[in-house]
């Protein structure tokens, strides 16, 4: 009895190919290039303003002389940053209560389930906003993070619930169990391929959340408006009527390197839990 | 008791502390300022050059400091904001809409963002659902692939980049002009409703446009199981008509979609406000963003008390239609 994993067939796969490049490529340009810059470019008129999308400025330049080149790279990477943190945090706390509501007695569980439905219903953006707002001077990116996932995982806590004791009755745990099975070897056998696949579109689904989250208040101005993120480009975009001026490029770019960075990190998402739903069962021999 | 009713009064109260949180919720933030609101909204009221006396300015500071009751101890304080919030409607002047109240403020707006919230996720619900289940039962395999695809790749985008992307198209080019203007304040209800439906249609068209995707992901993959299950197979070798399968399919994969309709409420709220706000749409969102812009911290408590109440009585209320969709409430017990 054998875990097979043939992982060359996967890293093989066009499908899964293309999205790893791009999306090595842009963690590439948001955390390694980023570091090589000399100056912080969110400041305003160190490149000529206004300047469409020419040789010496790749993406072109904000009305704020701003060079885009450089600036959507940070914004990419603050963006990452705060996604990923509160994936991270907000999965933490899902997993703890979904499966604590799963594994423990009916009034516990009750209780929990109630509170995961109440979490469900608030509404999270205008919290968020006026959270982010009163205190926007204290606010850093890895904080901006961790708010965001202890707002946002009710939803997860819900998915985690009912996988989790979905699982605690299948048949084939049953069988593990009866057979004499260790409890811990269950656990490593039986739970954590489940476990892991959910783990991990939990922490994409949640990512995306996070991101749209960040774009939203941002750009409603609810945010720490100097630091650079996608969503606060976004704003003073719009801030400055970049549409009516037909500096399109200014919206256009970081839009098409959030829409990038997502769908890559969807679509590798997707094809890693194919390759391991398909080829990570038990096999004989 | 009977079924429903308990059913009905379960929701009823689970609606009820959703509200009390989320009243909390909103009296921990605003204990938790890190300034003195009352002192900063006098200041910023007095800057903006709004020409008051000193009476009205001690009036208004005392208003204010009662309002936040600053001085007294904190289960006082949060007796007296639950008595202003839930009983006498009292939220203080509104500063971006000066000298309108907060309340008079939100409930002008209130209509116009549930209307638009409730249509949104209904509609969009409802389309996602009917072409999934016509992509499941359907046997142009190619089509129903295609239209699978797009929804996946649309899906994890955030709302968000959607309706700005669509926002450039729009503008730039098609060159079509955005849709704004306000209030209606006279007429008759049903004159009223009209209206508010004709200026709700387009930011209507773009929720849904964008929103569908979820439902029918979902509804496809729920009744392509659906088809496995071992009654519908029974049935179908009983020699049951077409028709009739078809339909046991989807009565049964409708269920779980209705959860999802329920829970998504405020997901659907999130998408609502940014397409008010880019859209010029007279509901919350874009009072949130005067309130944002004017730094108005009474409108911003208000709205996010209003987004409570407004999510959890539009929970209620589909909970409400529940009982028809699942027979399982009206006879408990017997399925």
């Amino acid at each position: 009895m054998a875990y097979v994993y043939r992982f060359k067939e996967l890293a093989l796969r066009p499908k899964f190919l293309i999205p790893l490049t791009l999306f090595t490529g842009l963690l590439v340009y948001a955390f390694i290039y980023t570091a090589t810059i000399n100056i912080n470019p969110g400041r305003w008129y160190y490149a000529p303003p206004a300047q469409p999308p020419n040789p010496s400025y790749p993406f072109g330049t904000t009305s704020m002389g701003q060079d885009l080149f450089l600036l959507v790279p940070m914004a990419l990477r603050n963006t990452i940053v705060i996604s990923f943190v509160a994936a991270v945090i907000s999965v933490l706390i899902a997993w703890g209560i979904g499966s604590t509501a799963a594994l423990s007695s009916t009034v516990a569980r009750s209780a929990l389930m109630t509170l995961v439905d109440i979490v469900c219903v608030l509404p999270g953006l205008p919290l968020l906003m006026v959270i982010f707002y009163t205190w926007r001077d204290h606010l850093t990116i890895p904080l901006i993070g961790i708010i965001m996932g202890l707002i946002g995982w009710a939803f997860p806590a819900r998915a985690v619930y009912a996988m989790v004791s979905s699982l605690r009755q299948r048949t084939f745990i049953y069988t593990s169990y009866f057979s004499g099975l260790a409890i811990y070897k269950i656990v490593i056998k039986d739970f954590i391929p489940f476990l892991l696949r959910y783990l991990m579109i939990n922490l994409v689904s949640t990512m995306t959340w996070a991101i749209g989250n960040e774009v939203t208040t941002s750009i409603f101005g609810a945010m720490k408006m100097e630091e650079v993120t996608i969503g606060t480009t976004i704003h003073w975009a719009m801030y400055y009527q970049a549409i009516l001026l037909g500096v399109w490029w200014w919206l256009a770019i970081p839009v098409v390197f959030l829409v990038s960075f997502v769908l890559s990190l969807y679509v590798l998402m997707v094809e890693i839990d194919r390759y391991i739903f398909a080829r990570a069962r038990v096999t004989w021999g | 008791m009977h079924p429903v009713a308990r059913y009905i009064l379960q929701r009823g109260s689970l609606a009820l502390l959703v509200v009390w949180i989320g009243l909390t919720v909103t009296f921990v933030v605003s204990r938790l300022m890190p300034f003195n609101a009352a002192e900063l909204l006098i200041s910023r009221l007095i800057s903006q050059g709004v020409a008051l006396t000193g009476e009205e300015i001690e009036a208004m500071k005392k208003q204010l400091l009662e309002l936040y009751g600053l001085d007294k101890p904190v289960v006082e304080q949060y007796l007296v904001f639950l008595r202003n919030y839930m009983v006498t409607g009292e939220m203080g002047p509104s500063f971006a809409f000066f000298p309108t109240s907060v309340r008079d403020v939100i409930s002008k707006a209130l209509p116009w963002s549930l209307l638009l919230l409730i249509m949104a996720s209904v509609v969009s619900w409802f389309i996602g659902n009917g072409i999934g289940i016509l992509a499941a039962l359907t046997k142009r395999r190619r089509i129903s692939n295609i239209l699978e695809n797009v929804a996946i790749a649309f899906q994890p985008i955030p709302f968000a980049v959607l309706a700005i992307s669509f926002l450039i198209f729009y503008a730039l080019v098609l060159k079509l002009p955005i849709p704004s203007g306000g209030y209606m304040i006279t007429g008759s209800p049903v004159e009223m409703l009209l209206y508010m439906s004709r200026r709700a249609a387009f930011p209507l068209m773009i929720l849904v446009m964008f929103g569908w995707f979820g439902s029918f992901v979902s509804m496809k993959a729920v009744a392509l199981k659906m088809r496995e299950e071992d009654f519908i197979i029974y049935s179908f070798l009983q020699g049951a008509p077409t028709g009739s399968i078809r339909y046991m399919i989807f009565r049964n994969s409708i269920l779980p979609q209705f959860t999802i309709l329920v829970l998504g409420l405020s997901r659907v709220f999130i998408g609502s406000l940014l397409v008010e706000y880019i859209f010029n749409y007279p509901g919350i969102g874009y009072i949130l963003q005067g309130a944002i812009a004017n730094a108005d911290y009474n409108l911003m408590l208000g709205v996010l008390f209003f987004a409570t109440i407004a999510t959890a009585v539009a929970t209620f209320i589909l909970d409400l239609v529940y009982p028809l969709i699942d027979p399982r409430i009206r006879y408990p017990g017997q399925g």
